[in-house]
């Protein structure tokens, strides 16, 4: 595979994944994470981070994760001595919010009682999520390297968290309307804090140019709009005339079709959204003064992956576990015949294989959805993405390191880590 | 076989600028040199210190770094690479500084004082303090949901007549019993028995004043003493608010297991398990402030406690070993211990008193169920 580097354009990136030692991999960290009560975690994190990375290559030089598993289990530590008092207390004054203020008796005071009990939490959780968003982005940065130059991210997170909160909320007043504006203005403030060694990126282009992005996501709500119109303008003629004719029950069937396929319609619309802005933005972003990138994935790839993915996942991981389980629960049972467990209906053995094909579920489900979804997204984004005037990535100088003892620990924390 | 004198070519990034370098390998007695027609002066790099990278997927040759250096050096000769295998001998080696055990030991005190204090002070307390404001109509609300819910559990989910026993001499009974305990106590809400057709020895009580005593208790008891003294212990959790407190306790303390856990395979697991053992923890004090409550109720109405030792006496030697009193333990520990403290607590003796029910109300008591067919 990386025999012609030499004669390979120069920008071109490249994924050369190797599936039997990513299967290893996996299969060797989850069980290890088993084992640990998920202690082990945070090395196994740090050890697929390390494979994925060097198999991104550009020029046929591979990227490096230089993470400790070690590092993220101090942030971890830290992260939880600083929230846990913080986050216990708000789960219990929610439950206590949600115990006293709904379906009270008076129903007439819940609606403005629930939206300010979102907004509530709202304010609570989410700046914190932005500020563990934007810090897992500077840690992961901050250990990456090409060449052996470093990534780097500015510190800037409470800037981040922000502007994040002021953005959706203006996104959701709207009712999306000024969702490319956030988007585009979140990406620039990361872009531009990010550097590549002495070389920084900058987000150039205008935001408007997000909305062609949008069209599948319109398409969606005219489509799910006119249904619902339909279905209103039928019921309000069946209260005018009494009964339903039968050509009405053809519209409602229609008007339910539409829904349908509008909704549908508006999910992939999104998925669409999210390939096309990535591609409107990364054509529009620089490294340096002069280098540039196209990356152009497709909609339909995408969607394709987590179909057949998902697939392979639900079908297998319940057979593979189902026949672990099984196994082991016949085999216990002849190895543990006259110990009761005190389950009265069930022979030991099989309760020992029913907690063990329960466990061999998620650990085989993790293995299979690394190979068949991680991996092969990650293939198709490093097959459409190309780095222009690339060669001037020589003149790049190392940058200081950035320590961060907390590492990417709130996040860890939060649960809102950055997919892998 | 290959010697010293010949220098396969490898690829050297410095660390400094992203140049990648073609670089000759020398293999001295101490480390190996890199040097090259690009590089200003060349590289030394001890063996000791040198270490490979690993989980590193496909690529071409074999990489390796220096401690302490930002440089990468990448061998594609196999054979090279084999020998600086041989030559290096703490490839595979992890130096952990000291300041990150420190930083381990420091803030890892930190992070279990931190949870240990918000789950067994802060959260308890609080608990504690938010149960009393809740509305009573909601808990009453509250309360009837999650009774629904443990009903239709219990039946299995296929069964609409539902299990509450209704035969009306039995429900007499259970007023009289009732009426007799409650002049003594002051409910925030009006309390709600039922008995449920149910063989298990069991009672509850659910938030807003509900309690539920389980048919099987009824015919396990050898005197309506021994079920008004069970029904004092429930109108304790009823009292204590106990039962409200417990769900808003659960809800912040599942809020951290959840953060400390994580969601890897199986981390659900851990946290029903942790969850459980911190809930029982809690409702130990719970228990013994409920029977504390019914010996006071008892020696209030003129009623014996004794009864009460006496049940759980049989608790204790129907299902005092084996392996299903680890779960019993759980949340009502020490039956004998709570047996000799009712014993204590006992202000008739072998006086006389006035029976909660006559012999015939305690016959209708126990036919309550009688008319529905039995779920085991």
């Amino acid at each position: 595979m990386t025999e012609d580097i030499e004669d390979t354009e120069v920008g071109t990136v490249a994924f050369n994944g190797n599936t039997p030692q990513l299967r290893g991999l996996a299969i060797v960290t989850t069980l290890l994470t088993l084992v640990t009560l998920g202690i082990y975690r945070f090395w196994a994190r740090t050890r697929l981070r390390r494979y994925f990375w060097s198999a991104f290559t550009l020029d046929g030089h591979g990227f490096e994760y230089t993470g400790k598993g070690i590092e993220k289990f101090i942030g971890f530590l830290i992260a939880v001595a600083v929230l846990a008092i913080y986050l216990g207390t708000f789960q219990i004054a929610l439950s206590f919010a949600g115990m006293s203020l709904f379906e009270t008796v008076d129903p007439d005071a819940d609606p403005i009682r629930g939206i300010l009990l979102t907004y509530a939490t709202f304010f609570a959780i989410a700046p914190l999520i932005f500020y563990a968003q934007y810090r897992a982005r500077r840690y992961m940065l901050s250990r990456t390297k090409w060449k052996g130059i470093r990534f780097g991210v500015d510190q800037a997170a409470w800037g981040y968290a922000i502007r994040a909160i002021g953005h959706w909320m203006l996104t959701i007043a709207t009712l999306g309307i000024l969702m490319p504006r956030q988007t585009y203005y979140l990406e620039k403030y990361k872009a531009d804090r990010t550097w590549f060694g002495t070389a920084q990126f900058m987000q150039e282009g205008r935001w408007q140019s997000l909305y062609p992005a949008m069209k599948h996501i319109l398409m969606g709500f005219v489509i799910t709009i006119v249904g619902g119109a339909i279905l209103a303008m039928l019921s309000w003629q069946g209260a005018l005339e009494g009964d339903a004719a039968g050509t009405d029950i053809a519209f409602a069937v229609l008007a339910g079709f539409l829904i349908f396929i509008g909704i549908m319609w508006f999910y992939i619309g999104f998925a669409y959204y999210s390939v096309h802005s990535h591609r409107i933005l990364t054509k529009t972003k620089k490294l340096g003064d002069n280098i540039q990138f196209t990356s152009e994935p497709r909609t339909g790839r995408i969607i394709g992956i987590y179909l057949l993915g998902g697939l392979i996942v639900s079908m297998l991981a319940p057979m593979v576990a189902g026949l672990i389980g099984g196994i082991i629960g016949i085999i216990s049972n002849i190895a543990l015949s006259g110990v009761d467990l005190g389950t009265d209906d069930m022979p030991a053995g099989f309760v020992v294989g029913g907690v063990l094909g329960y466990v061999a579920f998620f650990v085989v489900a993790g293995v299979l959805s690394l190979i068949f979804i991680t991996q092969p997204i990650l293939e198709h984004y490093a097959q459409v993405t190309t780095v222009h005037n690339a060669e001037e990535l020589a003149d790049v100088k190392q940058r200081e390191g950035d320590e961060m003892i907390e590492a990417e620990g709130f996040a860890d924390a939060l649960d809102v880590g950055a997919g892998f | 076989m290959v010697d010293d004198s010949q220098q396969p070519m490898a690829a050297f990034y410095d660390g400094v600028s992203a140049r990648e370098h073609h670089v000759d390998i020398t293999c001295e007695e101490n480390g190996l040199v890199i040097a090259g027609p690009t590089l200003d002066v060349s590289v030394e790099w001890a063996y000791d210190d040198i270490r490979n990278i690993a989980d590193v997927a496909s690529q071409k040759g074999t990489s390796f770094r220096v401690m302490g250096g930002l440089g990468r050096l990448n061998i594609a000769d196999e054979v090279l690479a084999n020998r600086l295998a041989n030559l290096a001998q703490n490839l595979n080696k992890s130096n952990i500084p000291a300041t990150m055990w420190k930083r381990i030991g420091m803030w890892g005190t930190g992070a279990v004082t931190s949870v240990v204090v918000i789950v067994f002070v802060i959260i308890p307390a609080l608990a504690n303090q938010l149960a009393l404001m809740i509305p009573v109509d909601r808990e009453i609300a509250l309360g009837r949901v999650s009774l629904n819910q443990i009903e239709r559990l219990l039946t299995g989910y296929d069964d609409d007549t539902g299990l509450t026993c209704t035969g009306p001499k039995g429900q007499a009974a259970l007023d009289k019993m009732t009426t007799r305990l409650a002049a003594y106590i002051d409910s925030p809400y009006p309390l709600d028995i039922k008995v449920f057709n149910h063989e298990m020895p069991n009672a509850f009580a659910v938030p807003g004043g509900h309690i539920v005593l389980f048919d099987g208790l009824i015919q396990d008891a050898d005197s309506p003493e021994e079920v008004a003294a069970v029904l004092g212990h429930e109108m304790g959790h009823v009292i204590n608010r106990d039962p409200t407190r417990l769900t808003l306790r659960s809800a912040g303390s599942v809020g951290i297991l959840g953060m400390v856990f994580g969601d890897f395979a199986g981390g659900t697991v851990a946290l029903v398990i942790a969850e459980q053992l911190i809930a029982a923890n809690y409702s130990q004090d719970a228990e013994a402030n409920a029977d504390i409550f019914a010996h006071k109720l008892m020696s209030d109405t003129k009623l014996p406690s004794a009864p009460m030792a006496d049940f759980f006496d049989r608790l204790n030697e129907e299902y005092g070993d084996g392996p299903e009193l680890l779960s019993h333990l759980a949340s009502h520990p020490d039956l004998a211990g709570r047996a000799k403290a009712a014993n204590e607590a006992d202000t008739i003796g072998d006086g006389s008193f006035e029976t909660v029910l006559t012999p015939s109300e305690w016959e209708g008591l126990r036919q309550m169920c009688a008319e529905v067919a039995k779920v085991d």
